[in-house]
């Protein structure tokens, strides 16, 4: 049975990813001129809609560019090309004062626990220093007790240090801080990532439960399918810049439609798999973003590619309601799997 | 192939320490363990369970401060592996007992190319006067190995540094590099934790066929539930330094004996508890400093009673395949009648 | 609802327990080592000699005594007199007050004024770096003496211009070792976690660049002090550091240069006496840099 997902209204999404592009050139502008190298083209062109309440999972191995986008979204990292728009509001090279606004409602949860919190303060500070910096006047605000509380943390580390802290409780601190200023979205970068099973479903069960009490949106950045799958309402994947499949995380999970997704599903190694072991039907690794394949980036791994694969970038297409693929070939990967 | 019976590797009461400080932790109190030839055995733990310390000890390659402080490791049935002296330890090293780590990048040698590690390895366990014939011989030898892991262009590969290579492919590097002394037992410390998960299938499927055409014997560690499920026969569950559970994988994972393993397995995401909470496991791993009483789960176990802080719980059998250390389970336990009620 | 963290972490009353034992032990190590307690012995020492020595000290500075000049050590002159019977003992204490007057304020001054050029052009880059660079790079292609007589001639010799003049030869030092640490912090998760927050470039500066650089530039702090002393000496010795008859070490060198082979004494003790100086501040920097790295890195959290 499902918990319900309170929704604060329908349409209007609250984070909206327009053809980003992010892309890092090397060397300095001499080299640029005499390389014919571009650069690395982490985003390359993606697209995507949070909406309030709404949990996006976006999938991808190392090299897929997907913690570059969550950056990029925030104005943490240069944006090349692309427009994001929160609330409708076009934020995507905004700065100083008027982004400031926009961090108060989006804020990020980063992979590694302990490097993201600045060594030299205490918890105590930690979590209390978002208010010093919007300035947000005392009885707005939650008090630090209150706010370990809701991370499921003992008081008594608000005096020590990060380092002091476990991998886990470092982590919930930067859950901790995120919540202070009542963020309407929530980008979290791997939040499961390195944490034993046991940490890592408490923590998964905060995030579940402080979207039940508090409506709050989360950009979920993973490599991990199993987390996406349980907790997601929507899924994007990721391959080397590009989306390649998007839609519900239940019908995606259940029907994927491009042959990359596929992998990845069926890579996973499952509990489940009552002893018969899966084959993988996808051969190579992931290319260097520094010089990807042409066409569709897939194509060399891919055991459906032809040649339109190598030498046209597919788009985004819908192939079923609210499912979006980017694949040439998808009716046929379909047809054929049914078989 | 089905597991022989004939036992390659025993450990009889292993007992490992730490020092820190001028204080010993006793992070091994005393384990034991069989692995049988042809077996796959997935040692599943968390961190502070003691898993990597146990495949460390295995080959004495513990840090500085470690020390095996009691115990016997059986290789074949006769070689104490604990006691050895240097020079047959690394006689053994290599040639019966091979170990892959997490990260190969670490663990091969940065400044040599690939096929010169490789041939070394091999010239290592030669004696001196055949070597220098012999190393076109390993090289060629290295060659073959390499495209056995499935690694294209190996001829290339061997006059290739580390880091020009991928993760993926230094990964079956190691593996190769592992095999080249034909071992018999194969040591897998985490070897694809760090790696993607269509990689990592990659590595678990090379892993399977290799153990199939040579019968090999792996103890595999890992922390991953679902990489056991898919390369193991038999599971051991580590818990604070002891074994809490062990069992055929299908067994302990559709029903699990020990109160660790059950909450272990159900606090797993997968799509099928979506909108339910999951299981967590309340409070922390002990602290290993000093002696501990009585079962090592019972301040975190729900199901805990009196006796399991006071006595430290007998290994008993229990369910199909299992041995679980646990009060509750065994002839006569309250359990066990319960269950036997119930699938009645 | 999952329970969580019911039970006491073992790693709250034990962690405060132990960053107390370690900041303790710390301090215990620097007096552990026979460098270290040397070093530490020496800096305590001229520090205590140069704050009540001159009261204590059984002449004045200025004490002249012409029927004993360059006399050898005696029961009434300890170390024996220069070339105007001044006692050379009360002269090398008062010396010591001096020395430590100029080099402390100098290489103080100049960590402060490096370490504020080195944040602002390390963290904001761009043009305020490259002036940044520009100066450091130009200060530093002139030998610090050769610069510091430069700037001398100019203001004329006296104590504050002294110590002005020592500040802004080493402050590029600090400007660049400092920049390089900011550089380096910079590239931590933490800044980029602030600014996903909404800190400002000041803020960020100040609480979290700034007190994670600190720890290093103290140890460089401790080093460059017998190199400003010796500076210091140097252009006393050259004759633009303290005016007479105030008795710096090097003031103290140069007149007892011209009686060298008639009484040595002058020479030989002043020398010492530098000496002594600086390996004392030597082996006192090198005991907290092994200090601050890699044992107490937890204390102080600072995360090369």
């Amino acid at each position: 049975m499902s918990t319900p997902i309170p929704r604060v209204e329908a349409g209007g999404s609250l984070l909206s990813i327009l053809d980003l592009r992010v892309v890092f050139s090397e060397g300095g502008a001499v080299s640029r001129l005499f390389s014919k190298n571009k650069g690395v083209q982490a985003v390359d062109g993606v697209s995507l809609d949070v909406a309030p309440s709404e949990i996006v999972g976006i999938v991808g191995e190392s090299g897929s560019g997907k913690t570059t986008l969550a950056l990029a979204a925030l104005g943490l990292t240069q944006v090349t090309g692309g427009h994001v728009l929160y609330d409708g509001q076009d934020i995507t090279r905004l700065g100083g004062s008027r982004i400031r606004r926009v961090r108060r409602n989006a804020v990020m949860i980063f992979q590694d626990p302990h490097s993201s919190l600045s060594p030299r303060m205490r918890v105590s500070s930690l979590l209390m220093e978002p208010y010093f910096i919007h300035k947000v006047p005392e009885p707005e605000r939650y008090g630090v007790a209150e706010l370990l509380e809701m991370v499921e943390l003992p008081s008594r580390l608000a005096s020590l240090y990060p380092h002091e802290l476990s991998g886990g409780q470092a982590r919930r601190v930067g859950i901790a801080r995120a919540l202070t200023l009542r963020p309407r979205l929530i980008v979290a970068d791997e939040p499961t990532t390195g944490l034993d099973v046991s940490a890592a479903s408490s923590i998964l069960n905060l995030l579940q439960s402080l979207r039940v009490n508090y409506g709050t949106a989360y950009l979920i950045i993973t490599h991990a399918l199993n987390v996406v799958g349980y907790l997601a309402d929507r899924i994007a994947v990721m391959y080397l810049g590009r989306i390649v499949e998007s839609g519900p995380a239940e019908q995606t999970y259940d029907a994927p439609l491009h042959p990359y997704t596929q992998a990845l599903i069926a890579a996973i190694p499952e509990m489940d798999a009552r002893g018969g072991k899966r084959e993988t039907f996808v051969s190579g690794e992931i290319p260097s973003p520094r010089d990807p394949p042409s066409g569709c980036h897939f194509h060399p791994r891919c055991p459906f590619a032809v040649q339109t694969c190598r030498d046209v970038a597919p788009l985004l297409e819908e192939a079923r309601p609210d499912q979006w693929v980017a694949c040439h070939r998808w009716r046929e990967v379909a047809s054929l799997e049914q078989a | 192939m089905t597991p022989g019976s004939e036992v390659v590797l025993a450990l009889d009461d292993v007992a490992v320490e730490y020092e820190s400080r001028g204080s010993a932790m006793r992070v091994l109190p005393g384990v034991s363990l069989e692995l049988r030839r042809g077996e796959v055995v997935g040692l599943v733990g968390e961190s502070g369970s003691g898993k990597s310390t146990l495949a460390l000890a295995i080959l004495r390659l513990l840090p500085a401060n470690g020390r095996i402080v009691g115990g016997e490791i059986l290789l074949d049935g006769s070689i104490d592996l604990a006691r050895l002296g240097e020079e047959a330890l690394r006689e053994t090293r290599g040639p019966k007992v091979a170990m892959v780590f997490q990260d190969p990048l670490t663990s091969l040698n940065p400044t040599f190319k690939i096929g010169g590690q490789m041939v070394d390895v091999q010239a290592a366990h030669t004696p001196r006067r055949a070597r220098r014939a012999d190393r076109k011989v390993f090289l060629e030898r290295a060659i073959s190995l390499l495209g056995k892991v499935g690694l294209p262009d190996p001829g290339q590969i061997v006059r290739s540094y580390p880091h020009q290579l991928s993760g993926g492919m230094r990964q079956r590097v190691m593996i190769a590099m592992a095999l080249s002394l034909e071992p018999e037992l194969l040591i897998a410390d985490e070897p694809t934790s760090a790696l993607d998960v269509t990689l990592e299938a990659q590595i678990l499927a090379l892993l399977r066929s290799i153990q199939a055409s040579r019968n090999l014997t792996i103890l595999f560690v890992t922390h991953d539930l679902n990489v056991v499920a898919q390369i193991c026969d038999r599971v051991v569950v580590m818990y604070a330094g002891e074994i809490v559970e062990q069992g055929r994988v299908l067994d302990v994972f559709e029903h699990p004996r020990h109160p660790y393993t059950e909450a272990l397995l159900e606090a797993v995401p997968t799509r099928r508890n979506r909108g339910r909470a999951l299981a967590t496991i309340p409070g922390q791993v002990p602290s290993l400093l000093g002696e501990l009483r009585g079962c090592r789960f019972a301040d975190r176990c729900s199901y805990a009673k009196q006796c399991c802080r006071t006595e430290m719980p007998p290994v008993v059998a229990s369910g199909e395949s299992q041995a679980v250390r646990c009060h509750m389970r065994g002839p006569g336990a309250l359990w066990e009648s319960q269950d036997a009620k119930a699938q009645q | 609802m999952g329970a969580g963290l019911s039970n006491p972490s073992p790693l709250g009353p034990v962690a405060k327990a132990s960053r107390r034992a370690r900041a303790r032990s710390g301090v215990a190590l620097i007096l552990r080592t026979p460098g270290g307690l040397i070093g530490t012995v020496i800096v305590v020492g001229l520090i205590v000699l140069a704050i009540f020595g001159p009261d204590l000290a059984p002449y004045t500075f200025s004490q002249i005594d012409v029927n004993s000049p360059l006399q050898g050590p005696t029961l009434h002159h300890l170390l024996g007199t220069d070339q105007l019977g001044r006692d050379l003992l009360s002269r090398l204490i008062y010396g010591t007050r001096i020395e430590l007057e100029v080099a402390v304020p100098a290489v103080a001054t100049a960590l402060g004024v490096g370490l504020l050029l080195g944040l602002l052009g390390g963290y904001l880059g761009g043009l305020v770096d490259n002036v940044v660079v520009l100066f450091t790079d130009t200060c530093q292609s002139f030998p610090a003496i050769v610069l510091a007589l430069a700037l001398l001639t100019v203001l004329g010799p006296s104590l504050p211009n002294l110590i002005i003049v020592i500040a802004v030869t080493f402050s590029p030092n600090y400007a660049r070792t400092s920049r390089a640490l900011v550089l380096s912090v910079k590239q931590n998760q933490y800044i980029v976690a602030e600014r996903a927050l909404g800190a400002g470039r000041l803020r960020i500066m100040v609480r979290h660049v700034l007190p994670n650089i600190v720890a290093p530039l103290f140890i460089l702090l401790a080093m460059d002090t017998p190199s400003a002393i010796t500076t210091e000496a140097g252009l006393s010795f050259l004759g633009l550091g303290v005016p007479p008859p105030e008795p710096s070490w090097g003031t103290i060198l140069s007149d007892g240069f011209n009686s060298i082979f008639q009484a040595p004494w002058a020479v030989l003790f002043a020398s010492m006496a530098l000496g002594i100086a600086t390996v004392g501040f030597l082996l006192f920097g090198e005991a907290l840099r092994d200090m601050l790295d890699p044992r107490l890195r937890g204390v102080t959290g600072w995360r090369a």
